[in-house]
């Protein structure tokens, strides 16, 4: 039993639903979210996110688009379909729920 | 000093410099065999690489003219290593567990330890018994009117050869530890590393007018294929009708009215079959290896027979027939074969 596993056992946990919610704020590239996730310090490289990804994209939470870049390869743009949406409002109730409820197990009295 | 490489990566031209190149690709071949075992692992790959192109291609612009062993190295801290893609680890452990044990042993052929076609250390390996004993045994029945000669032929033909690391660990049953398929891998990754080196970029359009001439020519083919098809087999079972009459002695026709009555070359009735099936093999091997591989064609089957085994066994059915030949030669029945003669001079004569 050490704290890091835990530790990374509860980002694992919570990381579909950042995500989720960081592409429901509008089409996003891979790498804004994960300039994001980084920020919060939610994953510490890259690779971790395209699993994710293609895996969301599989059980049709997410679309996405082609878009030329100026620079480099054309990009996916991901977006979220009905079903994304929906399963990123359930979470946010369990999210909400949960933080609710983890707080008053850890306040102090 | 070192060499600059273009390479096509993603879709885009991107210079590289020849050691970055190696480590750049020796990266993705880690990312390869990770990815090995989950469900859509070409297309995460297939994204990591697009991201790792437009990070190479944002480099080049800013300042180098060509990607360096730093800029790689860069690139793949940012992207991390295999063991931190470990979202999907127990999704695809479980697979790759479970479909290991589904397959359970099977039967291969020994590539790597054989004699001949590598049966004998196959069947070892599959009943766990050493291969040495099997190929005494193999070896005796040989001379016991060559009982294992026929079996061994066809379990070359037909039997898979274990080439991948799977299908070797499937040979043995044994459930594979991940530390002993590594290496295991590492030689299979060099192997397709150097597929991938000699098809650098494949133009993957296709020409619709090209299509379709190659379709119609594709089906012509197929039709002339089932007509040599038909013709061979016909040519066979003749073949086979009489050299089998000659075994037992029983053919018989009327032609143009008169009766013919075939005699059997032979006194020794030992003799007239080995005669008969030997040559028999010696004809019908090559036109059973023919009608095999056109059906397979007409029909795109994907499993080929192994030709190498089925020439080895023509090549021995060749020999006992020479071998029978000789012998023969001396126990020819001359009278019957005058007989013969009289006959179809008769028939000529009519």
């Amino acid at each position: 039993m050490n704290v890091e596993n835990t530790q990374s056992q509860m980002r694992k946990g919570i990381l579909e639903y950042c995500i989720l919610a960081l592409i429901g704020k509008g089409e996003v590239y891979s790498s804004d979210i994960i300039s994001n996730l980084k920020e919060a310090k939610l994953i510490v490289v890259e690779g971790t996110l395209y699993p994710l990804l293609t895996r969301l994209k599989n059980a049709g939470l997410l679309n996405y688009e082609w878009k030329e870049s100026d620079q480099g390869p054309p990009r996916k743009y991901y977006s979220l379909t009905e079903t994304g949406t929906i399963f990123k409002e359930q979470l946010q109730t369990t999210w909400q729920e949960l933080t609710e409820s983890v707080t008053n197990i850890t306040q102090t009295k | 000093m070192n060499k600059i490489i273009q390479m096509n990566f993603a879709g885009q031209a991107i210079s590289i410099d020849e050691q970055a190149y190696d480590t750049l690709r020796n990266y993705l071949q880690s990312l390869e065999n990770h990815f090995r075992n989950t469900s859509s692992g070409s297309e995460i790959l297939e994204d990591i690489e697009t991201r790792l192109a437009d990070l190479f291609m944002g480099k080049t612009k800013a300042s180098n003219a060509f990607i360096t062993q730093k800029d790689v190295d860069e690139a793949i801290k940012l992207m991390g290593t295999p063991a931190d893609m470990g979202i999907d680890e127990e999704e695809s452990e479980k697979s790759s567990n479970a479909s290991y044990e589904k397959l359970g042993k099977k039967f291969f052929r020994d590539g790597e330890d054989k004699v001949l076609g590598g049966v004998c250390s196959g069947l070892g390996a599959y009943l766990n018994v050493d291969v040495s004993v099997i190929r005494i045994i193999t070896i005796l029945l040989v001379f016991f009117g060559g009982l294992s000669v026929v079996p061994y032929f066809i379990l070359w033909a037909v039997l898979p050869e274990a080439k991948t690391a799977q299908d070797r660990f499937r040979m043995h049953g044994e459930t594979p530890n991940i530390n002993d398929i590594a290496s295991n891998i590492r030689n299979e990754a060099n192997q397709v590393a150097n597929n991938l080196k000699k098809n650098p970029d494949v133009n993957s359009a296709v020409n619709t007018i090209g299509e379709i001439i190659n379709r119609i020519v594709k089906w012509f083919s197929k039709l002339f294929g089932a007509g040599m098809l038909t013709i061979l087999v016909v040519a066979g079972v003749l073949l086979g009708t009489v050299l089998i009459a000659n075994a037992t002695g029983n053919l018989q026709a009327n032609i143009n009215g008169s009766h013919f009555s075939a005699p059997q070359l032979f006194d020794s009735s030992s003799l007239n079959w080995l005669f008969s099936i030997s040559l028999l093999s010696n004809v019908l091997i090559p036109i059973g290896a023919m009608c095999y591989a056109i059906v397979q064609f007409i029909f795109n089957l994907a499993n080929p027979i192994n030709f190498k085994a089925v020439f080895m066994a023509w090549l021995f059915s060749l020999a006992v027939f020479i071998g029978v030949s000789f012998f023969a030669a001396k126990e020819l029945n001359y009278e019957k074969l005058y007989e013969l003669r009289d006959q179809i001079e008769e028939i000529d004569r009519v």
